[in-house]
This record gives structure tokens, C-alpha cells and sequence, in this order.
């Protein structure tokens, strides 16, 4: 029977590739859907742990947490250094990483800051920042660069990189007589970490020295590297920073404190609660993703059986056949929900093959362009009881035509009109 | 066999309210009013509050979440308050009306959005806070706050 079947089957070939095709494609789209999601959440809510107030100028709370912790956006305004001593030195402060932006190399965000920032920042449940080759910045001009900016650019140690000003993807006006020098590069954390190129606060100060009327120096004013290094530099102002404080309790009193810090107007935001902010401004957009492929599944199962009902007018001859030999309205049935089901099926497995393939193909890009880190995981169970429904579906749609096609051979097999 | 029923209705009725009377194994209905009464200061708390102290209790409130597990989907840390969202006309609450709740087992953050019940087991810490007053001497200030170590979170209704 399963011979007869497949015969049957291959007589009808195109309209069963594309009916596949169609449901494959479906499922691409539901599962992908879901798993760009998980990815959106996971990457933007592993980027930052153990921090639990992060300082900003006055500004809204989702910018400050997208320029600080994501390199999305810019800053609207730096804050002074005095402002940020202030608050270093509170008693209920444990440590701060103080951070400063605005500059980019190759596509890839800069980021001043200091020895705190290996030693406290944490990412994902409480990891640490690792080094996988080199180590920390300890002269005014080296660099310590993310994973992925290292196998982006073929980055060794020791290399000399310039840094352009702004943070465009090209840039016409570089820093290009003080270069910098890769002397460490992190292990690869999932995070924004990963595409930034780390250099010190003083590194910041140095490169711009010379730049205050907005412009680089002119040729032959510039002062050289060397020059620079005798200087005592002091960092002015920086973009944010971020603070751990000794008891989680204190949270309230000092975010009050800095919002309302009456020398300078700041912005201090608990990332968890920006985020969920996040969550629930995309939550409809989700929400809306996720009708869309529902219906498109929809569409994908009514196409097979209008298919399989407009397949059954062509085999009525084959139908009486069968019957004639002395198949039961049972074995009829059967063939048609057996047909309908794997068509499903083998739509399900083209489409995780197609879905997997794809997330293959395009998570260095994701990763590479918007910092999103998809993770690649077997289906869930959830993604599972999914697949289980739609089969389920697809049989209740296979008993449609099964019953159709058994009145049918029933009268065919009466009259005879060839 | 009629021993036997004798026996367990005597345990019913003996030894099960005593289990449930002793304190232990009772979860207390806890108000923030009552735990206004810690004086965070100087750690003085009265009898109600002292008692307390490693036990069980329940208390309804709104979650401000710290700290994920592996990510911000699930949270693992919150700091429960009387009131939900920031009043910008008065001061934020005192250490006193603040619990730090810290969870055995995370929970989805679409469950935190709304009122809760959290019980747990409750312990009440000092700590020291480092720092120098005006004349650059040190100084030690010593501050009494709330910790829950959550056992179960639950929808307020």
C-alpha cells in the first residue's frame, strides 16, 4: 500500500513539491519568528549583570541604556569629571566604571574607561571579562579590542590601529598621528563588549588633544606622541558610568540623589527596569510577528487542501480503480490523511532544514551588523508540541477530502461514464 | 484495626494543631507598616519584629528587578516595595519599606509586572558602611535592612 502510495504520489509530483514547499516555508517563518525573539531578549538582557545604577546626562531611559550598555544611539551631552568623583566617592558606592564615547574605528565603537572595568563589569548571570590573548591597557596608547573586532579586522597583538573621529562606518577625519596599539583582546562574551575597542580614559583625552576648535590640528601644529606622553592628562568629562553599589537597598535613595544632583543635570536609570521598559515597547511589534506567521501556517495548510480537493477530481479514476480491486472506504482514507500528513511532515522537516540554514548563514551578519546574537538551539519542547499541533491540524484537514473521496468512488464506482 | 483509627484520630487532633500553631511552619501575613517599626538607624526593632527574624513570611508588593538569571528574561533579584513606580514628589522609600528579595528559583519577568505575594524566609542584617565625614576622619555608619530569601512569588488577586 505505502508502494501504491508513493506512486501515486509521484504521478502528482509538482503539485506535492510545491504543496511542501509552501508548508515549509510556513515553518521557517513560525519558528524563526520565535527564535529571532529569544535572541533579541537574550542578547540585549545578558549585555549587562551586577551593575545597579547606570549614570548618564539628563536624557531618557532607554537612550542612556542603548548608548551605554549597547553602542546603539549617542549621548545627548557628556557629564563632568567632578560630578563623577562626586558620586565615585559616596559611601554606599562600591565601584563605578566610568565610560566614554563618541569615537569608532572601522565601524567598531570606542570606548575610554579604566582598570574597573575589567575587574567589575559583568555580563550574562555574573561572568567576568577574560582575556584571551594579551592583557589590560597599561600605557596611554593601547588598545584592548573585543572577539569579534579581532576576527572582523584579522587583528593581532601588537598591531597599530588608528581611530577615526565619530562613529560612522568610514570617516574623513582620523586620528591618524597617534595610533594605538592592540596590546589585549577579550574572550568572546555574546555581548556589545565583543565589538568595542577598549582604550583608557586618558587615551580618549590624548587623541583629542589639539581637536577643541572642533577640527583636527593643522599640518605642522600637531603635537606627536611623544609630546603627548609627557603630558599629565586628565580626563574632563565622560559619557556615563556605571555603579555597584555595597547594598542593593540603596538603589532608590541614590538614583534619587543623582536625578536630582542640583551641579549638573543627570539621568540615572536601574538597567532592569529600562529593560523591561524595553520588553513591553516590543511586545506588540512581537505580538504582531507572530499573527503574521500563524496566518501564514494558516495559508500554507489551506493551500495543501485545496490541493488535495482539487487532486481528487483528477483521481477519480484511480480512485474507482482502487475501489474495484477491492480497497475499503477504510484503505481510501487512509491514503488521503496518510497523504496529507506527509506532505506536512516533510514540509516541518524541509523547514527546519531551511530555518537552520538560514540562522547559520545569517548570525555572523546579525552579529557583525546589529550586535544580535542568535543562539543556534535544537528545537525546544515547545517548539516541538508546535510541530505535533500542525501535524494534528494537517490530519483533521486530511479527513476532508478522505471523506469526499469516498463518496465520490462510491458513486463512480455505480455509474459508469467514461 | 479499631486501635488504629483511635490512634490516628488522636495524631489528628494532638499533634497536628501543635504543628501548625508552632511557629516554625506557620507563614505570617506580614504588613509594610509593620516593618516600618525597624528602626534602620540604630537597629532597634521591637518584639514583633525581633521575632520575626528567620521565619517564614508573606507580604504583598511590587517587584523592581536587579539581577537575571543569565539575562533579564528570567529574574532572580528584586527589591520588593509598597508602591509601584517612582514618586518623584517625595522622597524614594526608607531602607525600612525596601526588602531585598533574592530567589532559589527565578521567575518570568511578565510575573513581576503586577502586585505579588512573595513569602520567604526572612532575616534582618546589619552592615557597616566605610566612608569619612566632613573632617576627613573615619566613619562608620551601621544600617539595618531587610533581606527575603524568596521561596514562592505569587499574583496578587
Amino acid at each position: 500500500m505505502i508502494n501504491l502510495f508513493v506512486r501515486s504520489l509521484w504521478n502528482r509530483r509538482s503539485t506535492a513539491v510545491l504543496t511542501i514547499f509552501s508548508i515549509s516555508i510556513s515553518v521557517t517563518l513560525l519558528l524563526g519568528v520565535e527564535n529571532i525573539r529569544q535572541g533579541v531578549r537574550g542578547s540585549f538582557s545578558s549585555a549587562v549583570s551586577g551593575t545597579d545604577i547606570i549614570v548618564g546626562a539628563r536624557g531618557g531611559s532607554l537612550q542612556l541604556l542603548l548608548y551605554s550598555i549597547f553602542r546603539i544611539g549617542n549621548a545627548p551631552n557628556n557629564l563632568s569629571w567632578e560630578s563623577y568623583i562626586e558620586f565615585n566617592n559616596d559611601k554606599r558606592v562600591k565601584w563605578t566604571i566610568p565610560i566614554s564615547l563618541g569615537d569608532s574605528h572601522r565601524g567598531f565603537r570606542v570606548l575610554g574607561t579604566n582598570q574597573n572595568y575589567f575587574k567589575y563589569f559583568r555580563y550574562g548571570s555574573k561572568k567576568k571579562l577574560g582575556f584571551s590573548k594579551g592583557k589590560s591597557f597599561s600605557k596611554l596608547f593601547d588598545a584592548v579590542i573585543g572577539s569579534e573586532v579581532a576576527r572582523n579586522l584579522n587583528y593581532q597583538l601588537n598591531e597599530d590601529i588608528i581611530i577615526a573621529h565619530g562613529t560612522g562606518n568610514k570617516s574623513f577625519l582620523k586620528h591618524d598621528d597617534r595610533p594605538f596599539k592592540v596590546v589585549g583582546i577579550l574572550r568572546p562574551t555574546g555581548t556589545p563588549v565583543d565589538q568595542t575597542v577598549h582604550v583608557s580614559l586618558e587615551g580618549i583625552t590624548a587623541m583629542h588633544i589639539d581637536w577643541e576648535s572642533g577640527a583636527p590640528p593643522m599640518e605642522g601644529e600637531s603635537l606627536s606622541s611623544e609630546d603627548i606622553l609627557k603630558r599629565d592628562l586628565k580626563s574632563e568629562e565622560i559619557t556615563s558610568f556605571l555603579i555597584g553599589l555595597k547594598s542593593k537597598i540603596h538603589v532608590f535613595s541614590l538614583q534619587r540623589e543623582i536625578n536630582t544632583y542640583k551641579e549638573e543635570p543627570l539621568s540615572a536609570i536601574m538597567p532592569g527596569v529600562a529593560l523591561q521598559e524595553l520588553w513591553n515597547i516590543l511586545r506588540t511589534a512581537e505580538t504582531g510577528l507572530r499573527v503574521i506567521s500563524w496566518f501564514v501556517l494558516f495559508t500554507g495548510l489551506l493551500g495543501m487542501l485545496t490541493a488535495l480537493l482539487s487532486g481528487l477530481n483528477e483521481r477519480r479514476r484511480e480512485m474507482a480503480i482502487l475501489r474495484s480491486v477491492g480497497a475499503g472506504p477504510s484503505t481510501i482514507s487512509f491514503l488521503l490523511i496518510f497523504e496529507a500528513v506527509f506532505l506536512t511532515f516533510t514540509g516541518i522537516l524541509f523547514g527546519l532544514c531551511f530555518l537552520y540554514i538560514t540562522l547559520f548563514v545569517s548570525r555572523p551578519l546579525l552579529e557583525t551588523y546589529f550586535g544580535l546574537f542568535l543562539p543556534i538551539n535544537p528545537p525546544s519542547f515547545k517548539d516541538l508540541f508546535l510541530l505535533g499541533g500542525i501535524i494534528l491540524a494537517a490530519m483533521f484537514m486530511g479527513v476532508i477530502p478522505a471523506f469526499k473521496a469516498y463518496r465520490q468512488s462510491l458513486v463512480d464506482g455505480m455509474t459508469i461514464r467514461l | 484495626m479499631v486501635k488504629i483509627i483511635k490512634s490516628f484520630v488522636l495524631f489528628t487532633f494532638l499533634v497536628l494543631p501543635s504543628l501548625v500553631s508552632s511557629s516554625n511552619f506557620e507563614t505570617k501575613l506580614v504588613t509594610w507598616s509593620d516593618l516600618r517599626k525597624l528602626n534602620y538607624k540604630t537597629g532597634e526593632m521591637p518584639e514583633s519584629i525581633r521575632k520575626l527574624m528567620g521565619k517564614p513570611i508573606k507580604i504583598p508588593g511590587f517587584a523592581v528587578p536587579l539581577e537575571g538569571d543569565d539575562g533579564f528574561e528570567y529574574v532572580k533579584e528584586f527589591l520588593l516595595v509598597p508602591t509601584f513606580g517612582a514618586c518623584i514628589h517625595v522622597p524614594p522609600p526608607p531602607p525600612n519599606q525596601v526588602i531585598h528579595v533574592i530567589l532559589d528559583k527565578s521567575v518570568h519577568f511578565e510575573k513581576l509586572m503586577y502586585a505579588v505575594w512573595v513569602s520567604g524566609i526572612v532575616e534582618i542584617g546589619e552592615y557597616f558602611i566605610e566612608g569619612s565625614n566632613d573632617f576627613g576622619q573615619q566613619t562608620y555608619d551601621t544600617e539595618t535592612t531587610y533581606l527575603i530569601r524568596g521561596q514562592k512569588v505569587e499574583e496578587y488577586d
